[in-house]
């Protein structure tokens, strides 16, 4: 990390959606840098409050969901910088920051795009909100980005309608719209979930050929262990609206600590082994969003938990080691040696 | 479409001489029953005009053969050319289904957004109510409703298309003037169940849309609420009460029918239900195929409007 | 435990979709979504198809269920005392020959009816074909809700109390109902969480082994299709590239496409930087395939006869088929 100052400082954040069958505390209280021209990756099943954290950032968090506590300070520079939480979510100011500083692409290229207008018309749409150009400047600044995403015949592409496009040039659109701002920090939230193996390989190969040449930080969020462990340099894992481990990718796939890490990465059907080998589950499901978690999230599901103490108590995110954070109480104790 | 008008004239045609016998039959047998005179020479031109001698095929030919020609026939009942007898009406019922119509979308678009950004909120229960009650009250009791209140507090009589002193006479700006006046309130009667029932179908396609990816990143993109609301989610919600226009104008033509009769409105629906009722056929059949022409025309209007606000279509 | 009896065999499958066009619906051409497609698939055994969206691998499973009628080709059920030719089968005997076939579908929200308690979706099928009513129906039940680990007191409750992996489970039982003969899973997993995943993926083969059941399995997961299968077929515009025994797929794959898509297929392997070989392009148009071999205009090694002639799939090893011109030269890297 040659330039380690944070770009985004999420601290202690709490969102909460307040629906009528009760509350579901979607994120518990996260404390988390996002650091200049860093890939991060954000990892967890449904649920866990990934995409969640996402939109807090964008302040784009649907109805009913709010968030109740917390900071998430955006540095523009090391002493400029602006609570994104304290802004009006309507206001002018997210706004601006919206799209140009920092973008968000979404799982389903076809659904991101409107069926009603043109490619062309929805990118040039956060040229012109964005930056002082005209009609015509938007239109080439359009163009030009198509290509750098690596769509062939730009200028025929950007009167099409998205609906008679693939879907992995669609997603390359979306991207685009994302790119054409030059933002700050790009989310990507499941960007290649609805996409076939073939074209999701070339457009995670394009997300890390644009990270150089844009020179920004990405926030990667999948379900996906294997994207993860191939776009980043730094892994979160989530689990219930908590950060369970926080390390460096290859730490977290070679040495994981928590247990929750663990089994995740063992239950992944992998190439090559052998299918008379059987796959190691976590026991159990997620427990119901309503209900009231008070010790430790994963408890119920831990083979290492102990009633006495994980029952009732919140492990916090400790720091084992430099770059190592793990939230559990017996991340030392029982470590499974996992490296094959 | 030439095909559809080709068969609606003929089922038309058709329908109208189901019931055994003709006007002039009736109207023989009436006259005869009373020891009128009877005109022999004309019934007897009459009847050969028209062919009522002839097979039925051969009576819708000439009937339409002499429509081709500007011709629409001669009304028994009124003994004066169809055309002289509906003219105006015709005019008059256009105006009050394209007010209606407009009215309607007018009323229903705003509304209905309002109701659903602020879905739960005190205005869009309010709105909800009202418009079920608009959808539950027949328009005649509606009408009846709104005379009552007229006569109760404002002294005034509410029928009619026109005040006394214009019924009768030409054209002119005043009568435009005093037609415009007395317009609103068949407009109101006829328009309340449609824009209650698209206020409920603009509220229901927008609250699906709202939560769409594609609005999600527009927001995301920085758009201002009201700029974004209106290019993404209403276009796309739109479309439903775009192609809901075809089947609109023959529901406004056809319920306006009870609605002039309570409020006495010189339009088509009562002279068309007298005609029927007195197989008056080349009234009640001119009727009809304007009428059917007109639908098939909005059909065809909304279609292309459709084509033009959802490009999807043009794909297909 | 396996035995030799093929249980289904599918020969020279075909499926064309007309395009049809202008005011009179006149044929334009065909999308040819299946196109002389052969395989068979012995009992007890799991037969995956796997390959990327539209290439057919769906429409051969309906094809199979005769949710929709083959334009040629054979599809001829091997039961122990009789022999069914599917694609021949009058309607009025579809239906009692359905119940030897049964579907777990992709996604376990909409697959199940909201207003159906579990007991009413999983005895669905017994009481259609009057296999069973009242309290034997019941007992069933719970003997198949056990048999997919689902508590069995929870009979009565109706799916929305039942978290994504629970409903699959249901989804399962209800295919087990009527001891079908195979079991068509299109997507089975893919709609499900990774710790999820696993548990169903091993109740799909502890149910296997238990109940000597053959699986038809489409997927487009590699790593799922490796661990669930005997043999793999791999699918591309309508056509198998590729059949053969699963490690042989994974190990000594002949075809250049099943190459590709196992370099696509992102790895947990920190550290290691492996050498990448990125398709370029995009699928061929099904409606409109290049002539000589459909994959040659995406294939890095397409040399001037793929463009013209097209391959036949042909017999390389003994029980490993591949469509490729170059079959015999290629050294292929596999996993």
């Amino acid at each position: 990390m040659e330039n380690a100052s944070a770009l985004i400082e999420v601290k202690n954040l709490k969102v909460n959606f307040f629906l009528d069958e009760g509350t579901v505390e979607a994120v518990r209280g996260i404390n988390l840098n996002i650091y200049r021209n860093q890939t991060l990756g954000i990892v967890g099943e449904s649920g866990c409050g990934k995409s969640v954290l996402a939109q807090a950032i964008l302040r784009i968090i649907p109805y009913p969901g709010k968030i109740v506590e917390g900071e998430i300070l955006y540095y523009r520079s090391d002493d400029d910088f602006v609570d994104l939480v304290k802004l009006n979510n309507r206001g002018k100011e997210i706004r601006n920051i919206r799209g140009s500083e920092i973008s968000i692409i979404f799982q389903e290229p076809m659904t991101a795009l409107s069926p009603l207008y043109t490619i062309g018309n929805q990118i040039m749409e956060a040229i012109i909100l964005h930056q002082k150009v005209n009609k015509k400047e938007a239109r080439e600044l359009a163009i030009d980005i198509l290509s750098k995403v690596g769509i062939p015949r730009p200028d025929l592409c950007i009167d099409q309608y998205p609906f008679v496009l693939s879907g992995g040039l669609c997603q390359r659109a979306v991207i685009a719209m994302a790119l054409s701002c030059s933002p700050n920090l790009l989310i990507a939230d499941e960007p290649t979930t609805a996409l076939d193996v073939t074209i999701q390989a070339q457009i995670l190969k394009l997300f890390q050929d644009l990270q150089k040449e844009f020179n920004m930080s990405v926030i990667f969020i999948t379900h996906d262990l294997a994207v993860i462990s191939e776009m980043t340099n730094e892994v979160v894992v989530m689990y219930l609206g908590l950060i369970v481990e926080q390390a460096p990718a290859i730490e977290i796939f070679s040495s994981p600590l928590h247990p929750y890490t663990q089994g995740l990465l063992r239950s992944v059907p992998k190439l090559g082994i052998e299918s008379s080998e059987r796959l190691q589950s976590i026991k159990g499901t997620v427990p119901d969003p309503f209900e009231k978690i008070k010790g430790c999230p994963f408890f119920p599901r831990c083979p290492l938990g102990d009633s006495g103490i994980c029952k009732d108590n919140n492990p916090v995110l400790n720091t084992v080691s430099p770059d190592h954070k793990v939230a559990c109480f017996f991340w030392d104790k029982k470590k499974i040696n996992y490296a094959k | 479409m030439i095909p559809t008008l080709i068969m609606i004239s003929m089922i038309a045609f058709v329908i109208i001489q189901l019931p055994p016998g003709d006007y002039l039959t009736t109207k023989i047998a009436q006259l005869q029953a009373q020891d009128e005179l009877i005109n022999e020479d004309l019934i007897e031109a009459l009847r050969e005009q028209y062919g009522l001698d002839k097979p039925i095929y051969v009576q819708y030919g000439k009937w339409i053969w002499n429509i081709l020609h500007g011709d629409f026939g001669f009304s028994w009942e009124w003994q004066k050319p169809v055309k002289d007898v509906i003219g105006e009406r015709i005019l008059l019922t256009a105006i009050i289904s394209f007010t209606a119509t407009f009215f309607i979308y007018v009323i229903s678009i705003p509304v209905g957004i309002f109701s659903a950004t602020h879905k739960y909120s005190v205005g869009d229960y309010i709105i909800t109510l009202i418009a079920f009650i608009g959808l539950a009250l027949p328009n005649f009791l509606l009408a009846l409703l709104l005379l009552f209140a007229g006569y109760v507090f404002f002294d005034t009589s509410l029928t009619g298309l026109f005040s006394a002193e214009f019924a009768n006479v030409s054209w002119s700006g005043a009568k435009v003037l005093d037609l415009l006046k007395h317009l609103w309130l068949p407009v109101v009667v006829i328009g309340t169940t449609s824009t209650a029932g698209r206020i409920r179908i603009m509220r229901g396609n927008l609250l699906d849309e709202l939560n769409k990816p594609y609005v999600v990143t527009a927001r995301a993109k920085g758009l201002s609420e009201t700029k974004l609301l209106l290019k993404y989610p209403v276009r796309m919600a739109l479309n439903p009460l775009i192609s809901g226009l075809s089947v609109l104008l023959p529901h406004l033509v056809s319920g306006a029918t009870i609605t002039s009769v309570v409020l006495s409105l010189p339009t088509t629906g009562p002279m068309l239900l007298g005609a029927l009722r007195s197989q008056d056929v080349y009234l009640g059949g001119a009727f009809i195929l304007l009428l059917s022409t007109l639908t098939v025309i909005s059909t065809l209007l909304s279609d292309i409007l459709l084509a033009w606000a959802d490009p999807r279509i043009q794909y297909e | 435990m396996q035995n030799d009896r093929t249980l289904l065999q599918v020969k020279n499958l075909k499926k064309y979709f007309p395009i049809k066009k202008g005011v009179f619906r006149k044929v334009h051409g065909y999308v040819k979504a299946v196109d002389d497609v052969s395989f068979s698939i012995k009992k007890g055994e799991t037969l995956s198809l796997v390959g990327e969206s539209g290439c057919g691998k769906t429409t051969i499973g309906r094809l199979i269920l005769r949710a929709i009628k083959a334009t040629s080709g054979e599809i001829i059920f091997h039961l122990s005392d009789k022999e069914v030719k599917i694609n021949k089968l009058h309607e009025s005997e579809l239906k009692a020959f359905r119940k030897y076939m049964q579907l777990i579908f992709q996604d376990p929200y909409s697959s199940l009816n909201p207003r159906m308690t579990v007991l009413e979706i999983i005895g669905e099928p017994l009481l259609v074909n009057r296999v069973a009513s009242g309290k034997v129906l019941e007992d069933r039940v719970v003997e198949l809700m056990e048999l997919v680990g689902l508590n069995s007191k929870y009979l009565r409750r109706y799916p929305h109390a039942f978290s994504g992996g629970q409903r699959q489970r249901i989804g399962v039982a209800r295919a087990l109902a009527l001891n079908p003969e195979l079991v068509i899973a299109d997507e089975p997993v893919s709609a499900l969480d990774v710790s999820i995943q696993a548990q169903i993926l091993n109740l799909l083969k502890d149910i296997q082994q238990k109940q000597n059941l053959t699986y038809f399995f489409i997927s487009h997961d590699l790593s799922v299709v490796e661990y669930i299968s005997d043999t793999v077929a791999v699918m591309y515009v309508g056509q198998i590239v590729e059949i053969a025994k699963t490690k042989n797929i994974f190990n000594h794959l002949k075809h250049p496409y099943t190459e590709a898509l196992l370099s696509a297929v992102p790895r947990i392997d920190p550290g290691e930087k492996r050498e990448r070989y990125f398709l370029s392009g995009e699928v061929a148009d099904p409606a409109n395939p290049p002539d000589g071999c459909y994959f040659h205009p995406r294939c890095r090694y397409a040399e001037s006869i793929c463009k013209t002639k097209p391959v036949p799939l042909t017999e390389v090893v003994t029980g490993h088929f591949v469509r490729c011109h170059l079959a015999e030269e290629l050294d292929l890297k596999g996993i």
